[in-house]
């Protein structure tokens, strides 16, 4: 008879019929005499029930012009990679209008690399100190300033969650709307924090500074307590006693030792899901808040 | 192996046929746009892996030999594009992620999935849950009907690997989906 590991490995072919008569007479058998595998094949049945399969085609969706059209911008795009890409020089010269100048002094009308290696040899000479500044200052411009400005944005973005009390407390609670505002609100922003704690990865040796975990967390625990409050419905319930648990774990956390923290934190959060379920909770809400206020009633 | 026609095509456009390429496309466009959505959650970015997929078959056209069926090396490319872009996507949030923004489509899953019934987008959030070569399998075997030799002949892997991925993908997803479950009773 078959056993155990090969049964439930075939399971999903016999639920689905492609499994062949020798597998399925020998799977068929082991059901009926094994309770674990019955009970393994009812619960793989109802999840395949309502599971979306390979039925519904994503492409069925687009009409026939679409396909025209997709198959000629597949064209176009190999017609795009046969044209020799531009060396970084010839980009530079783009960038500063030269590779115009070049071709018209080189007499070459067939595109960038023909007018660089035709014009630009002869403007090299008279322009070469010009050149190399015009160069550099481009170089400076385009590709160090952003990445200076970068810094600066994330700078921003770490001490952003010091407006969070002020976020969770402006809010009017005077209706369903703003109160449902206020509860997605505060899904999403447990949910930065959750993934923020999940996704630290000090370097060893390296102390960790909680401090704004923790300032978060304690504006969160206190916007929980007030959404409790309201007109809440169970899941959501269930999920800001979960999430409370975490969050007090973290307002809590011992500065000084602050890495067994983030490990026991990380724990709980993987334990209960939590990051799965506040993605549910978010689609969820961008779904339907109309189905949402019906569900309150 | 090929199907003939589909062999002369290949030869065909090896030898420079566009419209023998052009054919292939139509083919086989719509399957691979089916496997690249399964796996990326959007319409845009399926549509850019879709038409990249091909671009880079044209270009590695003169190193297929044939052993295996021509869409089956396509969407091998389209797997691995598709991958590629889902890890992209991932990468960015990591770095985001002390930002209050979330974006809704994270882990590839559209916000357009979320008009969609409650169930089917829990699930769809579930699999977007799975380890990538977990997902992966789900996506070709059960999403998208492929055979488990055809998931194997994609993947690089044995028929043997593809079902214990299936089972413990299927598996993985109904625990995460079990308080959905526990509160509708």
């Amino acid at each position: 008879m078959t056993g155990h590991r090969k049964t439930r490995l075939l399971l999903y072919d016999y639920l689905r019929g492609t499994a062949g008569a020798d597998d399925e007479r020998a799977v068929g058998e082991h059901l009926a005499s094994c309770a674990g595998c019955a009970a393994e094949a009812e619960s793989l049945r109802a999840f395949l029930r309502v599971a979306p399969d390979g039925s519904k085609k994503p492409s069925a969706s687009l009409d026939d012009a679409y396909w025209s059209r997709f198959a000629d911008e597949v064209a176009g795009r190999i017609g795009e990679e046969a044209v020799a890409a531009p060396g970084l020089f010839e980009r530079l010269l783009g960038l500063l209008g030269l590779d115009r100048i070049s071709r018209k002094s080189g007499g070459v009308s067939t595109g960038i690399s023909g007018g660089f290696s035709a014009g630009f040899p002869s403007l090299v000479p008279r322009f070469s100190p010009a050149f190399a500044a015009l160069a550099v200052a481009v170089i400076v411009f385009f590709f160090v300033l952003p990445r200076t400005m970068e810094r600066d944005d994330t700078e921003t973005m770490v001490s952003e969650p010091e407006t969070a009390t002020e976020v969770v407390t402006e809010v009017p609670a005077d209706s369903a709307t703003a109160f449902d505002q206020r509860l997605y609100d505060y899904f999403k922003r447990s949910k930065a924090l959750l993934v923020g704690v999940s996704n630290m990865d000090p370097a060893e040796g390296r102390a960790i500074d909680l401090e704004t975990e923790r300032r978060v967390s304690r504006a969160l625990l206190r916007e929980a307590r007030y959404l409790r409050t309201g007109p809440i419905d169970p899941r959501s319930y269930r999920l800001l006693s979960d999430l409370d648990q975490i969050m007090i774990g973290l307002a809590n956390s011992d500065a000084g030792h602050a890495q067994p923290a983030v490990d026991i934190i990380r724990d709980g959060i993987g334990e209960k899901n939590l990051l799965f379920k506040l993605r549910i909770q978010e689609t969820a809400e961008y779904r339907t808040p109309i189905v949402q206020a019906s569900f309150k009633q | 192996m090929p199907a003939p026609d589909e062999r002369d095509l290949i030869e065909r456009a090896k030898e420079g046929s566009d419209g023998a390429f052009r054919s292939l496309v139509e083919r086989h466009m719509r399957g691979a746009y089916d496997i690249a959505y399964h796996f990326v959650g959007c319409h845009d970015d399926a549509q850019d892996v879709a038409q990249e997929a091909f671009v880079r078959a044209h270009r590695g056209l003169s190193s297929f030999r044939g052993d295996a069926e021509f869409g089956t090396w396509l969407y091998r490319i389209v797997t691995n594009l598709s991958m590629n872009r889902i890890r992209q996507k991932k990468s960015r949030a990591r770095f985001e992620v002390r930002s209050d923004e979330l974006p809704p489509g994270l882990l590839g899953t559209d916000v357009s999935a979320a008009a969609q019934p409650d169930l089917t987008g829990h699930i769809e959030t579930a699999l977007h849950e799975l380890p990538t070569l977990q997902r992966a399998v789900v996506m070709l075997r059960h999403l998208n009907g492929l055979s488990t030799r055809e998931v194997g002949a994609i993947l690089n892997c044995s028929e043997g690997t593809v079902k214990t991925h299936l089972y413990r993908g299927l598996k993985k997803m109904r625990k995460l989906l079990d308080f959905i479950e526990t509160e509708n009773q």
